[in-house]
């Protein structure tokens, strides 16, 4: 059940190496697997019938990179409209947002845009926006073209791949695509996302600031 | 008991002597000043109440509910220098646990004395629990209300955590809670800091209610001093939390929950997981901020640690497991089910089903058979107190009075004096093993 591919556990290894910090947001029209790329990147899990998100859920997962140890603090939005107006709350601060679509149906790749378009706006500037076309699978029911998606984050910059959740294709690799891209050079911590966090982090932040001990 | 009861019990009429001036029914197991939960009077009650939120729902209502009651404190605490002696002068604050620890020790004469140290409030929440533990074992002293309205308390205690006087109080109290003290005062010395302050109320300002949930009932619940839960609001939560069978098991849920008793113009918002990994036992916590994620995140690990560490966890599975109160162990011959309500504490104990409620089908016809009989009883143009129904299958006697609502299934034959005799018996019963079946003191802070 678990298809790990690429992710290496870190297993002691963080004593030793960097550690970075991201806040990574997943962003996307219901139903276009927000729950289920989460669930397969941290647990290496797929349910056929996965429950819709209530509220956001949050998840942690930690990637090796070289020598770099890279650690996911995941935001799983749900992608209901009526949950639209929280969103602001969770890519707030984030330093990655994946935004997502169904590849079988064209609403979701308009409404992926407008994300897009809402993270461009109102996001951290420096945000990397992965675009993702979920369910890959379903190739004979394809809406949206490989080209189209590609197109399309070629001109806005963003990091694109389609993925399925249910057979693992691409998964890790969005977020380690991801991971490479962030730098690593700057305080993962003041640009928000570790800011709000007033008493809990403390120790970690003071290890987390400048990213790379 | 029997003379008065027995000559007013007869098939839907009223009974002319009120129940409340025997000795059982005084007894009213399970009756509680202090309750966990809002009392409402019946599930009517409960109907009424959802009623009448439809109909707010449709009305535009301008009021101050709760929560811009507890945001209008939280931003007038924000404005507020983290100050011990700021905090005590504030009066709001004084409900709170709020103290100021004066360090005057001479051997701790480090440079950094004098310095601030780390965010006092962090080493505030890593006591937060301890101290709500500590409020459990000295309820008398704490929770007395004299002993809070004292503006400014004076703690004076030994290196070693001892009381050595206390301006309030006697010092014999207050043991654990310097023993707390002391023990935050180490934790920061650990660190080669020390404390200069803490301030307790702040911090707590932000949680309104702590729950935890098992197998569809509330296990223990902590609230602000100030708000009760509804139980129409815990029926939304526990409703909640069954009918998502995965959302909440990957992680941590943050979400906003409208609890329409507690405040229906706003929002709280609710950090909500699982704390085994086989997901029985579900805790949320509701908070009035929104960007209190961490903080309860944080606060939830230590909740959890604190359970590992007393087995609470495993206590709560098996306590699942047995599913409840049998009544072949109550010993009371033809007495099959029973359903009690607590009425001061709204909440209920009810049998498991038995021989011959054991297949769906019976007890479904059970539970219609209790609806009619509560039905008639609470009829408002003619209410009852007591109710004896001989049905085909099964006799039914249903008893009403201001502390409790009883309905006991017996066999068909069963006669009324057996019956209430084995009624009296159920109610000593249930008066015995009350703290076991119900939550009779309510955790505030």
């Amino acid at each position: 059940m678990a298809n790990r591919g690429q992710v290496q556990r870190p297993a002691g290894s963080s004593l030793q190496g960097k550690i970075c910090q991201f806040k990574l947001v997943l962003l996307g029209e219901s139903a276009v697997g927000k729950s289920s790329l989460v669930l397969r990147f941290v647990k290496g899990q797929f349910y056929e019938y996965q429950e819709s998100t209530i509220g956001a859920a949050f998840l942690t997962q930690t990637v090796c990179l070289d020598d770099i140890t890279v650690k996911f603090e995941i935001w799983d939005t749900a992608g209901q409209e009526r949950y639209h107006s929280l969103a602001p709350m969770y890519y707030r601060g984030a330093q990655a947002a994946i935004v997502v679509y169904d590849i079988t149906s064209q609403d979701t790749f308009n409404r992926a845009k407008s994300w897009v378009k809402e993270l461009q706006r109102q996001a951290n500037p420096n945000i990397v926006i992965a675009l993702a076309g979920n369910k890959a699978d379903l190739a004979d029911k394809r809406m949206v073209e490989f080209e189209d998606g590609q197109a399309y984050a070629d001109e806005n910059s963003l990091v694109f791949v389609e993925t399925s959740a249910k057979t693992a294709m691409n998964v890790n690799d969005v977020f380690l695509t991801i991971a490479k891209k962030l730098p690593k050079s700057e305080p993962s911590g003041p640009s928000g996302g570790a800011s709000s966090r007033r008493l809990d982090e403390g120790a970690t932040d003071q290890a987390s600031t400048g990213c790379c001990k | 008991m029997a003379a008065s009861s027995s000559s007013s019990i007869s098939s839907c009429s009223h009974s002319k002597q009120p129940p409340e001036n025997d000795d059982i029914s005084r007894l009213a197991p399970g009756i509680s000043k202090d309750s966990v939960l809002l009392a409402t009077n019946s599930f009517a009650d409960i109907c009424e109440c959802f009623n009448e939120q439809c109909e707010q729902f449709h009305r535009v209502k301008h009021h101050s509910g709760s929560i811009s009651e507890l945001g209008h404190s939280l931003s007038r605490e924000g404005s507020q220098p983290i100050d011990g002696e700021e905090a005590t002068e504030d009066t709001d604050l004084e409900q709170d646990a709020c103290f100021v620890i004066e360090e005057n020790n001479t051997e701790n004469h480090d440079d950094d004395f004098q310095s601030a140290s780390e965010d006092p409030s962090d080493a505030m929440s890593r006591s937060i629990e301890k101290l709500r533990l500590v409020e459990e074992e000295q309820e008398d002293i704490i929770n007395n209300e004299e002993w809070q309205s004292k503006r400014k308390h004076v703690f004076i205690l030994s290196e070693a955590g001892k009381p050595i006087y206390s301006r309030y109080g006697s010092e014999d109290q207050l043991v654990t809670m310097m023993g707390v003290m002391q023990a935050l005062v180490a934790c920061v010395q650990d660190a080669r800091d020390s404390i200069r302050c803490i301030v307790a109320g702040a911090r707590r300002w932000d949680l309104v209610f702590a729950i935890i949930i098992a197998d569809k009932q509330l296990v223990t619940m902590v609230r602000m001093r100030k708000y009760s839960l509804h139980p129409v609001d815990l029926h939304l939560i526990l409703n909640l939390v069954s009918s998502s069978t995965t959302s909440f098991q990957t992680g941590e849920t943050w979400s906003p929950i409208c609890l329409p008793k507690f405040d229906s113009s706003g929002y709280l918002y609710a950090h909500i997981s699982y704390l085994d990994d086989k997901c029985n036992t579900c805790m949320l916590l509701l908070t009035v901020n929104r960007d209190e994620f961490f903080t309860l995140s944080e606060c939830k690990k230590k909740v959890l640690e604190r359970l590992q560490r007393y087995r609470c966890l495993e206590a709560i599975d098996v306590a699942i497991a047995e599913g409840g109160c049998r009544v072949s162990q109550i010993g009371i011959a033809d007495l099959r089910h029973f359903i009690y309500k607590s009425r001061s504490t709204s909440q209920f104990v009810c049998a498991k089903y038995e021989a011959p409620y054991t297949i769906d089908a019976q007890w479904e016809r059970l539970f219609s058979v209790y609806q009619r009989v509560h039905h008639r009883i609470h009829t408002t143009s003619r209410p009852l107190k007591i109710l004896f129904y001989v049905g085909v299958h099964e006799t039914i006697l249903g008893w009403v009075t201001s502390g409790f609502e009883l309905y006991a299934t017996f066999s068909p034959l069963v006669t009324k004096p057996v019956a209430i005799a084995a009624v009296e018996k159920l109610l000593r019963w249930i008066k015995r093993e009350e703290d076991r079946l119900f939550i009779l003191k309510s955790l505030t802070f």
